[in-house]
C-alpha cells in the first residue's frame, strides 16, 4: 500500500503557494468586475470641454476612479476626490497624484439645492476651461420628522425634532421650546405670535453677565416660529457659577415690560478647561431663615474662592509647558495642528492595464498572505502571554 | 477662606516648583515629521493600497497591543510590591 506523506515544511510551502494563487485568483475577480457602472457618482454628460456629474458620494471618496465613466481622455482624472473641510464645511473637491499639476479648486456647497459648483480651469491641454457641475447628497443634520414643528425635508441625518404636545397647543403668543447645546454653544427655540402686534424675543443671562444670546429680535410674523443654532455669546471669561442661566423672553416690541412668556434654562458650563469656580448660590439670610446665614458663614469659610480656581488654572497651564507633562502637550498640539489630507511626496504614473493586471492583483495577494502570518504570528506571541 | 488660603499655597509651592523646569519646545519639528511620512505614505497608498493599510494597521495593533501588555506587566509588578496579609 502507497502511503502518501508529507512533512511540515512542505505543508506549510503548499499552503503558502495555494493561499497566494487563491488571493491573485481573487484580484483577477475584482477585476472582472472593475466594468460596473459606478454606483455613486456617474458622468451624466461629458463633452472635450464639458463633463457633467452626478450621484451620491461619501466624504473622502475618489469619485473619478472609474476613468471610463468619467470623460474622455487623460489618466489625470483618476486622482480627484472630495472632502469636506471642516474649518468652514465648503466640499473641497481636490486632486491628489496627478501628473501635470494644476489642481485643487473649491466647490462651493449651496445646501438649498445640494448642489456643487465649480471651475476646474487646467492648464495643460485636456481640460481648458471645464467646468464640473457635481450634484451630491451631503450630510445635513436636522429634523426628518415632517409631523415635527421643526422639520427640514433635506435633512439627511436627525439632529432632533421639536413637536407641540397635546398640552402645549399654542394659542397664544408663547415659547414653546428653548434648548441650548453646551457643545457648540447655541441655542435652539421656537415660538408662537397669537397676535399681529409686534413683539420682542431676547434671551439674556439671568445673573447678568452679558450672555445675551439674541438681542432685540423682532417680528411681526403671526405664527409659529423657529430659531435653530442662534450663537450664544457667553461672558469670557466665565465666572461666578459653574453653570449659569440663559432667560428666552417674549416681550411686547414697543413695550419690553409687558412679558408675554419666559423660559429660563440651567446651562452646564462646568468643564475640564473652565472650572468657573464658585457655583455656591447664596442663600436668603434672615430672621425667618437662619439656616442659610449658617450656610452662608460656611461657604465664607471652606467654600474655595475664585482665586483659588485661577490658581488652579494657571498652574494647569504651567505644567503643560513643563516636562513631562509639557512633551505630550508638545505632541498633541502638534497632532491638533495635522489636517486631515497629505499631500503625495512623489507620484507613480502606472498604465492602467499594468495596474490592474499586475499591481492591483499583487497588492490583494500580498496584503492577505500579510493578514495570514500575522495571524501565525500573533497566535504564538499569545502563546507566550502568561497572566 | 481655609480652603482657599490651603489651596492658594499649595499652588503656589507647585507652581514655584514646576516654574524651576525648562520649558518644552519643539519648533514644529513633529508637525513635519507626521507631514513628511504621511506624504510617502500617501504616495505608496496610490498604488499598493491594500498592502499599506495591512502594514499600518498590523503595526498600529502590535504597538497598541504590548503596550497594553507592557502596562499590565509593570501595574502586577508594583502591586506585587505590597505586602500582604495571610
Amino acid at each position: 500500500m502507497t502511503c502518501f506523506t508529507i512533512s511540515k515544511k512542505n505543508f506549510l510551502k503548499l499552503t503558502l503557494s495555494l493561499l497566494t494563487a487563491f488571493t491573485i485568483l481573487l484580484g483577477g475577480i475584482d477585476h472582472a468586475n472593475a466594468d460596473e457602472i459606478p454606483n455613486t457618482l456617474y458622468a451624466v454628460s461629458s463633452s472635450s470641454t464639458n463633463a457633467f456629474l452626478s450621484g451620491v458620494y461619501e466624504k473622502g471618496e475618489n469619485i473619478f476612479n472609474r476613468p471610463a465613466y468619467y470623460h474622455t481622455s487623460t489618466t489625470t482624472s483618476q486622482c480627484a476626490y472630495i472632502y469636506e473641510d471642516p474649518n468652514n464645511n465648503n466640499h473641497v473637491l481636490t486632486w491628489y497624484g496627478c501628473n501635470p499639476t494644476p489642481r485643487p479648486t473649491v466647490f462651493n456647497h449651496n445646501s438649498t439645492q445640494n448642489l456643487f459648483t465649480g471651475i476646474y480651469t487646467d492648464n495643460d491641454n485636456y481640460f481648458n476651461g471645464e467646468t464640473i457641475t457635481i450634484t451630491a447628497t451631503s450630510t445635513i443634520y436636522g429634523c426628518m420628522d415632517n409631523m415635527a414643528i421643526n422639520y427640514d425635508p433635506t435633512a439627511t441625518i436627525d439632529e432632533g425634532c421639536y413637536y407641540v404636545l397635546p398640552d402645549e397647543v399654542a394659542t397664544s403668543t408663547r415659547i414653546i421650546n428653548f434648548s441650548y447645546s453646551t457643545t457648540t454653544n447655541k441655542v435652539s427655540l421656537s415660538y408662537y405670535v397669537a397676535t399681529s402686534t409686534p413683539v420682542s424675543l431676547y434671551a439674556e443671562n439671568r445673573n447678568e453677565r452679558d450672555g445675551v444670546i439674541n438681542s432685540s429680535f423682532s417680528t411681526t410674523t403671526t405664527g409659529l416660529t423657529t430659531l435653530n443654532n442662534i450663537p450664544v455669546t457667553l461672558p469670557d471669561p466665565l465666572n461666578g457659577a459653574g453653570y449659569t442661566y440663559l432667560t428666552a423672553k417674549l416681550v411686547l416690541g414697543s413695550d419690553h415690560g409687558v412679558i408675554y412668556d419666559w423660559h429660563t434654562l440651567t446651562v452646564d458650563l462646568y468643564n475640564g478647561v473652565d472650572l468657573g469656580g464658585g457655583g455656591y448660590q447664596q442663600q436668603d439670610c434672615g430672621i425667618t431663615n437662619l439656616g442659610g446665614c449658617f450656610m452662608n458663614g460656611l461657604a465664607v469659610m471652606f467654600y474655595p474662592s475664585q482665586s483659588a480656581f485661577n490658581n488652579f488654572n494657571s498652574f494647569v497651564d504651567l505644567i503643560k509647558t513643563k516636562p513631562p507633562v509639557g512633551y505630550f502637550y508638545v505632541v498633541k498640539n502638534n497632532l491638533d495642528d495635522l489636517n486631515a489630507t497629505s499631500i503625495s511626496a512623489f507620484t507613480v504614473t502606472i498604465p492602467s492595464h499594468i495596474k490592474e493586471y499586475l499591481f492591483t492583483p499583487f497588492d490583494v495577494g500580498i496584503g492577505g498572505i500579510l493578514w495570514f502570518f500575522f495571524a501565525i504570528n500573533f497566535y504564538k506571541r499569545l502563546k507566550h502571554i502568561t497572566i | 477662606m481655609i480652603v482657599t488660603l490651603f489651596l492658594n499655597i499649595i499652588f503656589g509651592v507647585l507652581s514655584y516648583l514646576v516654574s524651576l523646569l525648562p520649558t518644552v519646545t519643539d519648533g514644529g519639528y513633529f508637525t513635519t515629521a507626521i507631514t513628511t511620512a504621511s506624504g510617502y505614505i500617501s504616495a505608496v497608498y496610490d498604488f499598493i493600497p491594500v498592502i499599506t493599510v495591512t502594514l499600518l494597521a498590523i503595526l498600529t495593533f502590535d504597538i497598541l497591543f504590548e503596550s497594553g501588555y507592557l502596562l499590565y506587566k509593570v501595574v502586577y509588578w508594583v502591586i506585587r510590591r505590597f505586602p500582604t496579609q495571610s
